[in-house]
């Protein structure tokens, strides 16, 4: 994966952070998703087919998510827009400085690329950044692709690639995953009126 | 795949899946309850024999698998079936008492089968994974359904726990999952398909660069310390097992943590060579002391009863973490006990959950007092339960405790060693203080005649107390016995 789909990735997931409709924000993602696969089919022709298969299964996983997220969307439109408790400036500046003492102090992890390696951090960095910083659970959501597409570039950067199962094992996993927590966001949409996680404070000690 | 331990390790695993599809089309309650008595029954009488078949030598499958039989995940196997077959059992007595669902009125209760036996089946597997990445994708599969069914009730309360355990532990597999790339990356060209079993992955830690060895053990020992619920990313914990459905809690609590703290356990022995062997019993013993330390203050404020418990959890997968760390005969004879008896007291705490509610439902979120004049069968359960937790003799809780810390001396951890005495003898006051103020004192409860669940535990009560005693018995053999000295090779 060339160097500039690296960063191009990493500023897709940056947007993530600053953008307050959560219509742009799936868009964001599911362009960063597609991109990885793209990139990954592009990469195919000199490696093994597992990795073809691996290219198909994130083009794939990106249109699937991408449905899933726009049905849920739809079918629970928010009374008022959800602001995060930080200004948008703020909040992208405070990911990018944490992401960049990462890594500074982040040794070399041995993948392909260096510039891999950084961007797959940097995404994984951003996608916890997202969870929370951000009030929607649509957001929390968001942050976990965001982290998992960081993890999809580093595993794409690997020689051989994960096995073949394993990548499959990872999507399955992400999409049930994924289905289970819009099955929560619907829940809590109807208890609460909305799908603000501020709300969720109620148990302490 | 023609041997018998490699047929059992996919087999194990598969039954309790076909159980839980044909219990949750069954077209009646009635029907249902019936197909879980033998679904349950069936599937951890296989689990069992397949543990069984490991400890006594029998379970010799070569290891590049992707599941795998073998003695180090036989008592964990042994001790996941144990649990969910109880739990699977005081399920319909759970059910009748359940008035309001996550989930559509109609097809709340064969969800409810379904997720319980989905994640039942993955956390059989966990133990069986021969290969750290089918184990992560086994640990993060059983997040998605024990959400579901922590979330069972609907309630306000039981949605924010779930939504809770689901983004914690989520967030933590996700760092693991970067550890899990780095070691791929590390591993030998060609050796994609099994790069990633256990002793291919030691292999690796042997040639890999030192920086990048430390890196992929610390994300991933910090990534699955999330699931396993160590200090101090344990948040998610409390909040799950105090919301989820009794039989769902001990599940958690007795089979989920423990299952995944052997993933830890495996992944340490694996990169023991790139990390160094000191550093990985220095940071089992950190979590361990930290996770005590944190939990024991708890065990001191008054808590609504499946709150304390999940506190307990906490201090006592620290007590496992140290066995861990300590390593030897006696703290690994100290682990198998501790992991038994604690899933069995455990469990039995959790399930008292289901008769305790219709007796007093602010128990679910205030501590109980005065119940001994309301139903003193239900406070014998309690008080077996509670008890053997903190670790009052003949518990084999107390003798649990005394093996590992005697292991850690013997180590040379002493420091560490009188340290997590000093802890646990706080937690033992705290629990006891409840014990004796809580549920021994007298109250003026009414006294219910048709309490569901009740006779369940009391028959769980005997057969807890028979297994309890027989564990404490079994302390004075373990640490010689042939089983522990197989461990002993095998975790060295």
């Amino acid at each position: 994966m060339s160097v500039a789909v690296a960063w191009g990735l990493v500023t897709l997931g940056l947007l993530v952070v600053i953008v307050r409709r959560r219509y742009v924000a799936i868009g964001l993602v599911t362009a960063q998703a597609a991109a990885l696969g793209v990139g990954a089919l592009s990469l195919a022709p000199g490696r093994s087919p597992e990795f073809l298969i691996a290219g198909g299964i994130l083009l794939l996983r990106s249109l699937v998510l991408y449905a899933l997220l726009v049905f849920t969307v739809r079918r629970t439109r928010e009374p008022r827009p959800l602001r995060a408790p930080v200004a948008p400036l703020v909040r992208v500046t405070a990911v990018v400085v944490l992401t960049l003492v990462v890594l500074a102090l982040m040794p070399p992890l041995g993948l392909g690329s260096r510039s891999a390696e950084q961007a797959s951090v940097a995404l994984v960095i951003i996608g916890i950044s997202i969870i929370v910083a951000r009030r929607a659970t649509v957001f929390h959501l968001l942050g976990f692709i965001v982290a998992e597409n960081g993890l999809a570039l580093a595993a794409l950067s690997v020689a051989g690639g994960l096995p073949l199962l394993i990548e499959l094992g990872v999507t399955v996993d992400l999409i049930i995953l994924v289905t289970v927590a819009v099955a929560f966001h619907e829940r809590i949409f109807g208890e609460f009126g909305t799908a603000d996680t501020s709300l969720l404070r109620g148990l302490r000690d | 795949m023609t041997s018998p331990p490699a047929v059992l390790a996919y087999i194990v695993p598969a039954l309790p899946l076909v159980g839980g599809g044909l219990i949750a089309l069954a077209p009646t309650p009635r029907s249902q309850a019936w197909a879980n008595r033998a679904g349950a029954v069936v599937s951890a009488a296989l689990a069992g024999i397949a543990a069984a078949w490991a400890l006594i030598g029998g379970g010799t499958a070569p290891p590049d698998r992707w599941l795998v039989l073998d003695s180090l995940g036989a008592p964990f196997l042994a001790v996941v079936a144990l649990v969910g077959l109880c739990s699977a059992l005081i399920s319909p007595a759970y059910l009748r008492t359940s008035v309001r669902s996550f989930f559509r009125p109609g097809r709340a209760r064969s969800w409810y089968y379904l997720s319980f036996y989905l994640f039942w089946a993955a956390l059989l597997a966990v133990p069986l994974a021969g290969n750290l990445g089918i184990a992560w994708v086994l640990v993060e599969g059983t997040t998605g359904v024990s959400a579901l069914l922590v979330a069972y009730s609907g309630r306000r309360s039981a949605l924010e726990a779930g939504w809770k355990y689901l983004v914690l532990t989520t967030v933590g597999l996700t760092v693991a999952l970067l550890g899990i790339v780095i070691l791929a990356a590390a591993a030998p060209t060609g050796s994609a398909v099994h790069g990633l079993s256990w002793r291919a992955l030691s292999n690796t830690a042997g040639i890999m660069s030192r920086p990048a060895g430390v890196t992929a053990f610390l994300l991933l020992f910090g990534g699955l310390a999330t699931k396993v619920g160590w200090a101090p990313v344990h948040n998610w914990l409390p909040d799950a097992h105090s919301e989820a459905p009794p039989p769902v809690s001990a599940l958690l609590s007795a089979a989920l943590l423990p299952a995944v703290m052997l993933i830890v356990w495996r992944t340490a022995l694996a990169l023991a060579p790139a990390v160094g062997v000191p550093n990985v019993h220095g940071i089992f013993i950190a979590f361990g002391l930290f996770s005590l330390a944190v939990a024991v203050p708890f065990l001191w404020r008054p808590l609504a009863w499946k709150r304390l418990l999940a506190y307990s959890s906490l201090e006592h997968m620290g007590v496992l973490a140290l066995g861990i760390g300590f390593g030897g005969p006696l703290a690994v004879a100290g682990v198998v006990l501790h992991l038994t008896g604690h899933a069995i007291a455990k469990s039995l705490g959790f399930y008292s959950a289901i008769p305790l509610f219709q007796l007093r439902p602010a128990a679910s979120h205030r501590p109980v007092r005065g119940l001994l004049g309301s139903d003193p069968g239900l406070v014998a359960g309690m008080s077996l339960s509670l008890g053997s937790l903190s670790g009052l003799p003949p518990s084999p809780l107390f003798f649990s405790e005394v093996l590992i810390v005697s292991g850690g001396f013997v180590a040379g951890h002493n420091a560490g060693a009188a340290f997590a005495v000093f802890l646990l003898a706080l937690g033992f006051l705290g629990l006891a203080h409840v014990l004796v103020e809580g549920l021994l004192s007298r109250g003026g409860g009414p006294r219910r005649e048709a309490v569901i669940g009740r006779r369940e535990v009391r028959w769980f009560s005997i057969g807890a107390t028979a297994l309890l005693l027989a564990l404490a018995a079994l302390a004075a053999f373990l640490p010689g016995s042939d089983v522990i000295r197989m461990l002993v090779e095998r975790t060295s």
